[in-house]
């Protein structure tokens, strides 16, 4: 007896331990999953981790509120709504959300308090001036010049000077706006809040959103879409416009929403293809019960260890349970198919059983283990997402071949009534009679077939697209996306998307160096014509060497004489005291920092959390004070890895070390990844698959055939993507490994079944090699409804492969093993 | 609102008619505003003196100021400002300029640069000819005793209401403009009253400027 048959028997005759067991077992991977699982929503951690582009991306969702942030794009494309009047109705309700923490709808000059606050923000880039000009400062800050400068004001004011009444709102002292000088230069007209056709309107919220993880954000969104009902509906000056969305709240709310109908669509619908698969090659319920239940154990015992290795499970791998079901099934129907045979042949539950296992059993396993080697070469794709998957899936389908030949039978149960000989036996039964006469014209006529469709996908006919847009990424069809799009085409009228640059300094001293360098380099290349602009927060990047020298001279400085001519002036040029208040708040502010409290000093302490200034400063400021980021537009958007080499030439500065990134920037280093691990993993997978066959071939010219067909099977999978029309993405290129290894088993059946001597016996097991086929195309092909494109083009072109894989198994492989008499 | 209630009593005691004019309908509104137009057609020019009362916040008292207005249809204008601190304000379309004979500090603005500028130039310019009035404001207009009328326009675009909250032109029964009251967004109120308006043509000359010699020329928009 095998030791495939011994294993069945362990559970065979000993049903009801059999069941205790299982029901321990899913108790553990219950309780396992529940008490221990997380779900890691984070479309960063599909991308392999290796790139700098990658991780700085990373720390620029870590670091800046952006992840916080919605933008609301009102919209009218027909130019039938008041924009301008919709955009200030529509950010003062926002502003009345308990969701909402501040809202940019214009300007931050034009909103109240916009003065105060520039004062506040003032005060650490006044410390941050070269020494000379902080003198200068000190020097109009004098009482003389104080009451100099009010007595002009009132003066000019007289005159009916608009720009000196401009002045006292921002600037009543006149010494904020030379220090404010190189912070707006540094800024190179980052956020444009409306489009220059007047036809989009841009609104920006900073929620209260606390955790950032997919229900939340789905929570926050139904949130958002309520009050968008609500201020449209609430609107009273004509045509209201289209009001579209988007951010990382939106996104991850998206897909999380999106994730829901995924995990159900592809398991119902991966449930219900192989169950009609299955019935119709066996037309029996119980045998497809127990499958299932054997699967759902796999399933379950996959997640388990998924949560035990890595604790928090990617989206991603939301499709293992579809792959699952098509590829365990197999090993279902491989068994069931020869015990149906043996219990056709007179032979009771547990003597079928026993030669079924002992017969298939070996099969089952190596073709596992192949299928397990292909996933688990994820691993090798530095995707953390698919390398969980791979990981999963490799587990899920090892528990599936040692579960289905030891609890299978135990499920269909000793009552079990296999029915007599069905359509599809029967036509397997005369394909293979046939073969036995004509199965040198089958070979002959599949191979030219197939070597057809393999010329044609060399060809460089309707080549094959590789799709490196961002967009490939998303969803089809998402609203945050399409969202998104309109907002960034409106706004940026042809400019080139932005490459982030990401400065990590070690202190706040090397933080300013850095960001010098960095501008002064950067300067250089704008003047050059290398790059059109840039955007930076080195005015931000406080000098503490500067600041101690300016610290020593404020101890010469006396605020108190000031504030009294202050005082004074104001009230003999007839100035409201109160309306001029931010000139008293400056004075008040170095008096404190005179005195030892550096608190004004501090901005994110200072200014109010609800100042429209912090969304242009959290833009390049991150939580960590000694992390920032730059906005540099190229002179085009990147297409290409020569291209993001030579921005990256441009950029890259020794002084300042900024980790460049940005969509399009990262899109450059993904696209040679994902060609360089289409070809790795591909082969890895092929010098895998030799080695194990020849294990079980023991002969070189089975083999070969074997090799020929998985190679022509790829290329007649190729050749169906160009008559399909379907292009390579960053997650579709796994399929090609994934195919190889799933391919393979096939193959593996064959061997086993050209080992039987009784041609029923060959069609009893050819015929569930049929219907794995189908089941498996049924498993990857569900996914095709999956709304992340992670999935669905993975599925899409893996069921591709396996169909090619089938028929190149049925209508090559088996009729050469027949013709040749390979055993 | 207790001085408004001592004025409806006062009323009340001497017997005076206490009612609101109703305002004009659309066809009666038309009307005027044709009138308007056509006599800004026959008369593209026209002057007068103006003296003005401004609030500002900036400030406790009020300022009172005066001097003399020019204005070509349809965007031409110099505003001269007498007193201790004259300035003279002149734009022939094309560009702004703002004088401050005290200080020798001259204001130049390029107009069609800037969107914000120019929305607001426009605006206010239309609130002076009426020509594209409805364009940029709702209307209210209220005949008065006197047989003019009184002409409430409230910015109908947010990029104007961040410049103008409501501005009220008062016409005379030969519809030259006797009175305007601007209220700006942060609540500076400024009152101008006009007399000895003339519509006599106006020379080129009028709307165009240089400055003097030894002027400090700025730009504070920019090219």
């Amino acid at each position: 007896m095998s030791p495939e048959s011994r294993f069945t028997r362990c559970f065979v005759e000993r049903p009801r331990l059999t069941l205790a067991a299982v029901t321990v077992f899913v108790l553990v991977c219950t309780a396992i999953i529940v008490l221990r699982g997380r779900a890691d929503s984070d479309v960063l951690n599909l991308l392999p981790q290796r790139f700098d582009s990658v991780k700085a991306l990373k720390v620029y969702d870590r670091e800046f509120s952006q992840a916080r942030e919605i933008t609301f794009g009102l919209y009218d494309e027909k130019g039938e709504a008041d924009l301008d009047g919709f955009a200030e109705y529509f950010g003062d309700a926002l502003r009345k959300e308990p969701w909402v923490l501040r809202v940019l709808d214009r300007s931050p000059m034009d909103l109240p308090g916009a003065s105060r606050e520039i004062q506040t923000l003032a005060v650490p880039l006044l410390f941050d001036q070269e020494a000379p000009a902080f003198a200068e400062t000190l020097k109009a800050l004098s009482p003389e010049a104080i009451t100099r400068r009010f007595a002009l004001k009132r003066a000019e004011i007289e005159a009916g000077s608009p720009k000196a009444e401009l002045e006292l709102n921002l600037d009543p002292l006149g010494v904020v706006a030379p220090a404010l000088k190189p912070f707006s230069a540094s800024l190179d007209n980052s956020r444009p809040l409306a489009s220059a056709d007047g036809t989009l309107r841009v609104v920006v919220a900073m929620t209260r959103q606390g955790s950032l993880d997919a229900e939340s954000c789905r929570t926050l969104m139904d949130q958002v879409e309520a009050f968008n009902q609500k201020a449209r509906a609430a609107w009273t000056g004509g045509a209201a416009p289209q009001i579209l969305v988007t951010g990382r709240t939106a996104y991850v709310g998206e897909l999380y929403t999106g994730m829901k109908y995924d995990v159900f669509a592809t398991i119902l619908g991966s449930v219900a293809l192989v169950s009609g698969v299955f019935y119709a090659g066996f037309r029996r319920v119980r045998p497809l019960g127990a499958i299932l239940l054997v699967l759902l154990l796999c399933c379950l015992g996959a997640v388990a260890a998924g949560v035990l290795i890595f604790t928090k499970l990617n989206v991603v791998t939301m499709g293992l349970c579809s792959i699952l079901i098509g590829l365990g099934v197999d090993f279902g129907m491989l068994l069931y198919g020869t015990y149906q045979a043996n219990r056709r042949c007179g032979l009771d539950h547990v003597e079928s059983s026993l030669d079924s296992s002992g017969k298939i059993g070996r099969g089952i396993l190596y073709g596992a283990s192949t299928t397990a080697a292909a996933f688990l070469s994820l691993l090798l794709s530095e995707s953390m997402g698919f390398a969980q998957l791979g990981v999963l899936i490799g587990i899920g389908i090892l528990i599936a071949a040692v579960f289905m030949i030891g609890f299978f039978f135990v499920f269909v149960g000793r009552e079990h009534q296999p029915g007599g000989e069905d359509f599809l036996l029967t036509a397997t039964q005369g394909y293979i009679n046939r073969l036995f006469t004509s199965a040198r014209t089958v070979t002959l006529s599949a191979l030219a077939f197939l070597v057809a469709l393999s010329v044609f996908a060399a060809l460089p006919v309707k080549p094959i697209r590789f799709d490196a847009n961002p967009q490939s990424l998303e969803p089809p069809g998402s609203r945050a996306g399409l969202a998104l799009r309109t907002i960034k085409e409106k706004l940026t009228q042809g400019k080139a998307e932005p490459v982030l640059a990401i400065v990590r300094g070690r202190d706040a001293a090397d933080f300013h160096n850095q960001w010098a360098a960095a501008q002064s380099h950067w300067q250089t290349a704008k003047d050059q014509g290398l790059i059109a602009g840039f955007s930076t927060p080195a005015a931000f990047a406080f000098s503490p060497a500067r600041l101690a020298d300016n610290y020593a001279q404020l101890a010469a400085f006396d605020p108190a004489p000031s504030r009294a001519a202050l005082q004074k002036a104001l009230e003999e040029n007839g100035f409201d005291l109160e309306a001029l208040q931010g000139a008293s708040a400056l004075l008040e502010a170095f008096a404190k920092i005179r005195s030892g409290d550096g608190s004004p000093l501090d901005w994110r302490a200072t200014l109010p959390e609800s100042s429209p200034w912090r969304f242009v400063l959290d833009r390049f400021l991150g939580q960590t004070p000694t992390v920032g980021a730059a906005y540099i537009t190229p002179n085009k958007t990147i297409g290409n890895a020569a291209e993001q080499q030579a921005i990256h030439a441009v950029l890259d500065t020794p002084e300042a070390r900024p980790w460049l990134t940005g969509w399009s920037y990262v899109m450059g280093d993904l696209v040679p990844w994902a060609k360089t691990k289409l070809v790795v993993l591909s082969v890895a997978m092929v010098a895998f698959n030799v080695v194990l066959l020849v294990f079980m071939y023991r002969r070189l010219a089975p083999l070969a055939v074997l090799m020929v067909s998985l190679g022509l099977s790829m290329g007649a999978m190729i050749a169906g993507m160009k008559l399909a029309g379907l292009s390579l993405n960053l997650f579709n290129v796994l399929a090609f490994p994934l195919v190889l290894g799933v391919g393979v088993d096939y193959g593996i059946y064959v061997v086993v079944a050209v080992r039987q001597k009784a041609r029923h016996a060959l069609a009893a097991i050819i015929k569930p090699v049929l219907l794995s086929g189908l089941t498996t195309i049924a498993g990857f092909g569900s996914l095709a409804w999956a709304n992340h494109p992670a999935l669905s083009s993975l599925g899409l072109v893996c069921a591709l492969g396996v169909a090619c894989s089938l028929f190149s198994t049925l209508f090559f492989v088996l009729p050469a093993y027949l013709w040749k008499g390979y055993r | 609102m207790k001085q408004f209630l001592c004025l409806v009593l006062a009323a009340l005691a001497l017997g005076l008619p206490v009612r609101a004019a109703a305002p004009l309908t659309p066809p009666e509104r038309a009307a005027l505003l044709g009138r308007l137009q056509a006599l800004h057609e026959k008369y593209p020019s026209f002057q007068a003196n103006f003296s003005e009362e401004r609030n500002s916040r900036l400030l406790k008292k009020p300022l009172s100021s005066s001097g003399h207005i020019a204005f070509q249809i349809p965007n031409k204008f110099r505003r001269e400002l007498t007193g201790s601190n004259p300035s003279l304000t002149i734009s022939n379309g094309r560009e702004l300029w703002l004088y401050y004979p005290n200080f020798k500090e001259a204001e130049q603005y390029t107009l069609g640069k800037k969107a914000i500028f120019d929305d607001a130039l426009a605006a206010l310019t239309a609130g002076l000819n009426f020509s594209r009035v409805e364009e940029f404001y709702q209307l209210e207009i209220t005949p008065a005793e006197d047989g003019g009328y009184s002409i409430l326009l409230t910015p109908k675009r947010g990029n104007l209401k961040r410049i103008v909250a409501q501005l009220t032109v008062v016409l005379g029964k030969d519809l030259d403009v006797r009175r305007t009251e601007l209220t700006l967004p942060k609540g500076d109120l400024v009152v101008t009253n006009y007399t000895a308006t003339k519509r006599d043509p106006l020379p080129a000359s009028t709307f165009e400027f240089a400055p003097p010699e030894g002027a400090n020329v700025t730009r504070p928009l920019g090219k």
